[in-house]
């Protein structure tokens, strides 16, 4: 059987052009595929409309925020300050991504994220656009370019407001550091308020069927 | 009337436990051992020594900045102790050893020496002054304090902690009695006498080891205590002085952890007087990590680095 040709036109064009959304979803797949990563690879091959490729809860920020909400620290009188209370969500950002095929061998990446917040934070809603660029070098080669870029998603913490009795007064502290050595108006120095991490990636694939 | 002089005495027992010999390292052998040892230490692990809350300081890069510890000790003697606070045993004066532990607790302090010998005037540096006193000042029971002759040295000293213009830190003593009274020789600290209810003095005492919440601690044979007088009990603070595994024992190793904690603290509420620090200190010790805390025996408990830092309400 004669393989997709992806930039011959005439007759094996229709092949090509049947045989992208299978070709694309399995590259984005493929390990290291980011948001798409875990999407099965057998999508039908005749549909060329658009896929659904990615559907994931819980990013890398959301991550992030999970691990702080897990620690807390002990205040002067000895309470235990529980993170969990300010840095858990009701709702985990949830990222939904599809593929859109332009041409034969070139697909455009979309989707959206939720963000989420708590009482501390927020991430905020996301928009990812990319695009996959596929061909092949022979009948056994092949080789993409996938380039994707998220809008939006930043992580941003709030203050809390310490009272450190005669000694200190009552200030605004980050939340996380306000029984640490620096002193609390230093912290604020490092309240989260960060761009997504990973946010434009460019993955080059290339592939040999020996 | 009658007056007296008192004798100063370092209030240490000299290591129990011995180990070979090293060479005097270059940072232990210059007038600045403290200000060296920070230099040498600050990537290095948390000594096995150190409370655990000390660990957490070092990690946060916050170490005392900004203020400064005053060692009023003997660095001019022959007599010397061998010990490990660092990596290598050395064999140091009194003053050496006490100024390396403060330094080590906070180790961007700047660490001074001043030789108790010397009998002159301490004086203040800009930012926090701390001033750690691992000595005592003995004479025969009986006297009131008032007929103390007191040296420039101990003047400027009882003045600061009078009128809160620095954090005193006074090691208890080793006599395993109460601070203010006679011990088998029939000696007291008069030093102890004299600081007794000034704004910014703390006495520390020897717990055998950091207490926990699973494993408390109790108080070392040879601490002194505040006994049943209420003004010292409020004024007097615990820690753990391993000197299983320093080679150092003696509440005048427990002085200086108090001191590097006050710098730290400093270093933290760098608009706080002595007064607020030591008041800090004081009122954020903890009971449930001795075993059978009593007030007379450990006055306010054992010093809590992570709580004196602490807020004491956030939302």
């Amino acid at each position: 059987m004669t393989p997709p040709r992806f930039h011959v036109p005439g007759r094996h064009a229709l092949r090509a052009r049947r045989a992208v959304p299978w070709a694309l979803a399995a590259l984005l797949a493929a390990p290291g595929g980011g948001a798409l990563a875990g999407w099965p690879a057998l999508v039908p091959a005749e549909a060329h409309r658009t896929q659904l490729i990615g559907l994931q809860q819980g990013t890398a920020a959301s991550a992030r925020v999970r691990d702080i909400s897990r620690q807390g620290f002990e205040l002067a009188g000895g309470g235990w300050v529980d993170f969990g209370r300010w840095y858990r969500p009701a709702w985990t950002d949830t990222e939904v991504s599809f593929l859109t095929p332009l041409r034969p061998h070139l697909g455009l990446i979309w989707g959206v994220s939720t963000g989420e917040r708590g009482e501390k934070y927020r991430i905020d809603p996301s928009l990812r656009l990319g695009l996959l660029l596929i061909g092949e070098q022979g009948p056994r080669t092949r080789w993409s370019v996938q380039v994707t870029t998220v809008l939006g998603g930043r992580l941003r913490e709030r203050a809390c407001t310490a009272d450190y009795g005669d000694i200190g007064g009552v200030q605004a502290v980050n939340c996380r550091l306000a029984a640490s050595e620096l002193p609390p108006a230093q912290t604020l120095d490092y309240l989260l308020n960060e761009k997504p991490g990973g946010r434009t990636r460019i993955a080059l694939r290339w592939s040999h069927a020996f | 009337m009658n007056t007296t002089r008192p004798a100063r005495r370092p209030s240490a027992l000299l290591a129990l436990a011995f180990t070979t010999c090293a060479a005097l390292p270059a940072h232990a052998q210059d007038t600045g051992a403290g200000l060296d040892a920070e230099a040498s230490l600050l990537n290095a692990a948390t000594p096995a020594w150190m409370h655990g809350d000390v660990g957490a300081a070092w990690r946060q890069g916050w170490r005392g900045q900004g203020t400064t510890i005053t060692v009023v000790d003997d660095f001019r003697s022959a007599s010397t102790s061998t010990g490990r606070l660092g990596t290598t045993t050395q064999r140091l004066r009194h003053g050496e050893w006490t100024a390396m532990e403060a330094g080590m607790v906070a180790p961007l302090a700047t660490v001074r020496r001043h030789d108790f010998a010397s009998g002159s005037a301490v004086s203040l540096q800009r930012g926090l002054n701390v001033l750690n006193l691992s000595y005592g000042m003995m004479a025969r029971a009986g006297y009131q304090a008032s007929q103390i002759r007191w040296s420039a040295q101990e003047n400027s000293i009882i003045g600061y902690a009078r009128q809160g213009q620095a954090v005193v830190v006074k090691a208890a003593g080793n006599d395993g009695t109460a601070l203010t009274g006679a011990n088998r020789q029939g000696q007291t600290d008069y030093l102890n006498l004299a600081l007794r209810g000034t704004a910014s003095t703390i006495y520390v005492g020897a717990l055998n080891t950091h207490g926990s919440t699973t494993a408390r601690a109790s108080l070392a044979s040879y601490s002194n205590t505040p006994g049943s007088d209420a003004t010292l009990q409020r004024q007097f603070l615990v820690v753990g002085v391993t000197g299983q595994t320093t080679g150092l024992y003696g509440t005048s190793f427990a002085a200086p952890i108090v001191s590097g904690y006050a710098a730290v603290l400093g270093s933290k509420f760098t608009s706080a007087t002595p007064t607020q620090i030591t008041n800090q200190l004081l009122n954020t010790a903890r009971q449930d990590t001795i075993a059978g805390y009593r007030a007379t025996l450990h006055g306010r408990g054992e010093a809590s680095l992570s709580r004196a830092l602490a807020p004491q309400a956030i939302r």
